[in-house]
């Protein structure tokens, strides 16, 4: 995101706005933030791309620091161990994911292998338990098209910043880093509405759009593995959507926070507030409320050294009994 | 569109504003008299004579202010309002010797008014001698549309607030001070420099820029301090420090006479009113609707940029909120859409409606609520009181919330079949739900498919959903004002748009 370069109508590229780069670091600060859920509120006077820029930072940042975590891993490996020989999977080869049934594990300890056999060439293949990430269970309720194999895309953006290997798991994988609720319409334009580069060199083509990293469910280019979830701010979570643990909930307007911030509460929160819309003020009470109630700390918290650009208001806080 | 956004962080980080005041010795004169009215009368201007009096008065004051053309020309309607207030401002020295003075002076003032071809607002304008895109900006879709209509500022770009916040200026010129407008003006600037020209007897505020408790640098402030006057040019007239606050000018709903007018051409002696609250909505037209026991209306949310359209709680209504209400016909769009789904059925169904509600409500005019709720307790109900007895047995609400409520009525009415007469009212709740949902879907696909500037432009707009046919359309329209206290009105002038004499209320 730092590199990240929007380009204009003359086809300039412009380095990534001081607002811009700042919502991203703050978006930082709460993918590194420890202890209590913390809450980050902005107030800028367009509320136009600060969520889709954070989320963006947020889902990279979360990438970057958990491509696997190992509980994860563990938890993959387990679920492997409890399938019958025969059953079917998928595995990676190169940016391709093809059919294959598992047959079982061998050996033992580190150099226990994994075994798996392409259903098209019959060609066993074996995996250290290590690579695990690289067999995935089908998805049984693909059907027929799960049992194709099918090639990947790849975003040039994502290969660019988290290289080819990591890229094919970014997009072969899901995991909910970021919740936005916000307007889905406006946020769908944003997150496919401008070009970002990777480089301020002309000659350097290398590009992609806010929804390459953001990887908002349901939005083109990940209906199937995603990232991010989209909540309407008029009506608010589904029972299912109300039930997940998002590691960040990011507040796209006022009236969003005002009506659904009681929901994930142990999520940390950034919550952007348009100042030219009526709803900024009674979020801004509320949020006023919840500071004043905060957990004891250092007064800049989460954005200690960090320079607040003067377009915009910052606080962060420790939210109490989260 | 990332350009546009960064352009608006740029106008917010170096923005800057400033004060011009304007002086003229009529309207000053005119104002001060005005003013020493309203703070002669004190609590008595609220009194139906006095605030029939003040009303053409502070309205006048109100249009000096904030419409840019000559002070005679008719738009300001100096001739007008002196036609109409000078007999009462006569009597004034029976009616309150102490204030014969300043009611003279009005009377004077606008007499010499009404023929200056003065124009202190449009000189100011042109002595700003602007460059680039500019808009002007008034404070309210009155005074813009007034401004609009001037042959004067033909081809200027004249803005409410609302229009403002959605697009980009060079300069902005503000008739007012800072306090006439929302804070969003320059909370969130759209422009890199903005004016407010003003009379120099009025006094700013200094606005409140910072949203956030706690925020941890503080936001730029590109407003230049209050200039201090250059000359009064009637030095014997009082201090305005003392009696000239911005909030003052800003026209008022009169209750008084707003509920007056209502209530003329209402139902009199109506059996069983119902307390309602009056609404003032932009469109000028008024609305009662009921607001006891959670009573909810239809409203569209068009903050944010998102239409949304949902059900309010009445109670939770307020100045700003859109309201959804049919511009003819009956009021509740949703029984008639009921009633179409249901087709043949709905008449029976209605019937049986109406017998029920008829039979409790006859009994309760009989015995009283108190003693249908004992009754009604005795027979097995849990929630029969005096307020729920009320409600049930009014033409609204279509059966109770519980089967075992229900029955204990039909026991107590001598209803022979309770539970086929529950079947049936279910039948009839769910139409209603469904309609519901489906006006709420076709408003919505028909509001997201129009102009929303048009709607926030005039604070109105009547929205023609094909599949809702039959009378009326269906009008979205802001809240101007909530009556501060309820009235008892036949149930028939519910969720019914009335409109409301031109002059009961200011604007």
């Amino acid at each position: 995101m730092r590199n990240a370069m929007p380009n204009t109508s003359q086809r300039l590229r412009i380095a990534l706005p001081a607002w811009g780069r700042f919502v991203a670091r703050a978006a930082r600060a709460l993918v590194i933030a420890e202890g209590h859920p913390t809450t980050i509120g902005l107030t800028v006077p367009d509320r136009g791309y600060a969520a889709a820029l954070a989320a963006a930072q947020i889902v990279l940042l979360r990438d970057r620091a958990l491509p696997m975590a190992p509980s994860d891993l563990d938890r993959h490996v387990a679920a492997l161990r409890a399938l019958e020989p025969g059953a079917p999977v998928e595995i990676q080869r190169r940016e391709r994911v093809v059919p294959a049934t598992f047959e079982g594990f061998s050996g033992d300890g580190e150099d226990e292998l994994m075994h798996v056999r392409g259903r098209a060439d019959a060609a066993l293949s074996r995996f250290p338990v290590r690579s695990a990430r690289m067999v995935r269970i089908a998805d049984q309720s693909a059907g027929a098209a799960a049992a194709t194999a099918r090639k990947v895309h790849r975003p040039e953006l994502v290969r660019a910043l988290r290289g080819d290997a990591l890229a094919l798991s970014f997009v072969t994988t899901t995991r909910l880093d970021c919740l936005i609720v916000g307007t889905a319409s406006r946020l769908q334009e944003e997150l496919f509405g401008e070009r970002l580069f990777v480089s301020a060199n002309p000659r350097d083509e290398v590009s992609g759009c806010l929804q390459d990293l953001v990887r908002a469910e349901g939005c083109a280019g990940a209906s199937r593995y995603w990232r991010t979830q989209l909540v309407s701010s008029a009506s608010g979570p589904g029972d299912e959507t109300g039930a997940l643990s998002p590691h960040t909930v990011i507040f796209d307007g006022g009236r969003g926070y005002v009506r659904w911030r009681h929901c994930w509460p142990s999520a940390h929160q950034l919550v952007v507030l348009d100042r030219s819309a009526p709803s900024a003020q009674e979020a801004a009470y509320e949020m006023s409320a919840e500071f004043a109630g905060r957990r004891e700390g250092p007064e800049s918290g989460a954005l200690a050294r960090l320079t607040i650009p003067a377009s915009l208001e910052a606080i962060a806080f420790e939210r109490a009994g989260a | 569109m990332l350009a546009r956004v960064s352009a608006l962080h740029d106008l917010a980080s170096d923005w800057s504003a400033e004060r011009r005041l304007v002086e003229h010795a009529g309207v000053e004169t005119y104002s001060a008299a005005v003013s020493a009215l309203l703070k002669g009368l004190g609590e008595q201007a609220d009194e139906d004579y006095w605030a029939e009096l003040l009303r053409p008065l502070r309205r006048l004051r109100w249009l000096l202010a904030t419409t840019p053309v000559p002070i005679g020309d008719a738009t300001c309607e100096v001739a007008e309002t002196l036609q109409a207030v000078v007999r009462d401002l006569r009597l004034v020295r029976d009616q309150a010797p102490g204030l014969a003075r300043p009611a003279a002076q009005a009377a004077e003032a606008m007499a010499g008014l009404g023929d200056s071809q003065d124009d202190p607002l449009g000189d100011a304008l042109r002595g700003l001698q602007l460059t680039g895109t500019v808009a002007l900006l008034l404070p309210d879709n009155h005074a813009a549309a007034r401004a609009r209509a001037t042959a004067a500022l033909e081809g200027a770009e004249v803005v409410t607030p609302r229009e403002l916040l959605r697009g980009q200026y060079g300069t902005v010129v503000a008739f007012g001070p800072t306090a006439w407008f929302p804070e969003p003006v320059l909370r969130a600037p759209r422009a890199r420099r903005l004016v407010f020209l003003y009379y120099g007897w009025i006094r700013d505020r200094e606005p409140q820029l910072e949203l956030l408790t706690g925020n941890q640098a503080p936001v730029h402030n590109g407003l230049v301090p209050e200039p201090p006057r250059s000359a009064r040019l009637v030095p014997e007239l009082p201090d305005p420090e003392e009696h000239c606050s911005p909030e003052e000018w800003i026209p008022q709903i009169d209750w008084a006479a707003v509920l007056r007018a209502a209530s003329s051409r209402g139902e009199q002696g109506v059996m069983d009113p119902v307390h309602a609250r009056l609404f003032v909505l932009a469109c000028g037209d008024g609305l009662y609707l009921e607001e006891r026991d959670g009573t909810k209306a239809y409203v569209a949310d068009i903050d944010e940029g998102e239409v949304a359209v949902r059900q309010e709680a009445v109670s939770a209504l307020t100045q700003g909120s859109f309201v959804v209400t049919r511009t003819a016909g009956e009021g509740d769009y949703i029984r008639e859409l009921a009633d179409r789904e249901l087709g043949k059925r709905a008449r029976h169904l209605r019937e049986l409606q109406a017998g029920w509600k008829r039979k409790l409500r006859d009994l309760v005019e009989a015995r009283g609520a108190r003693a249908i709720a004992y009754r009604l307790q005795a027979a097995g109900s849990q929630r029969a009181d005096e307020s729920n007895v009320r409600r049930w047995a009014s033409a609204e609400g279509i059966r109770t919330a519980h089967e075992s409520d229900f029955d204990a009525i039909c026991s107590v009415i001598g209803e022979p079949d309770p539970g086929r007469l529950w079947q049936a009212m279910g039948e009839l709740d769910k139409a209603h739900k469904r309609a519901g949902q489906l006006v709420r879907r076709l408003l919505l696909e028909e509001i997201a498919q129009a102009d929303h500037a048009e709607l926030l432009k005039l604070g109105w707009a009547d929205f023609d959903v094909e599949e809702i046919d039959g009378e009326g359309a269906l009008r979205v329209s802001r809240i101007a004002g909530k009556a501060p206290e309820l009235t008892a009105v036949a149930r028939t002038q519910l969720r019914t748009l009335f409109p409301l004499e031109a002059g009961t209320w200011q604007e």
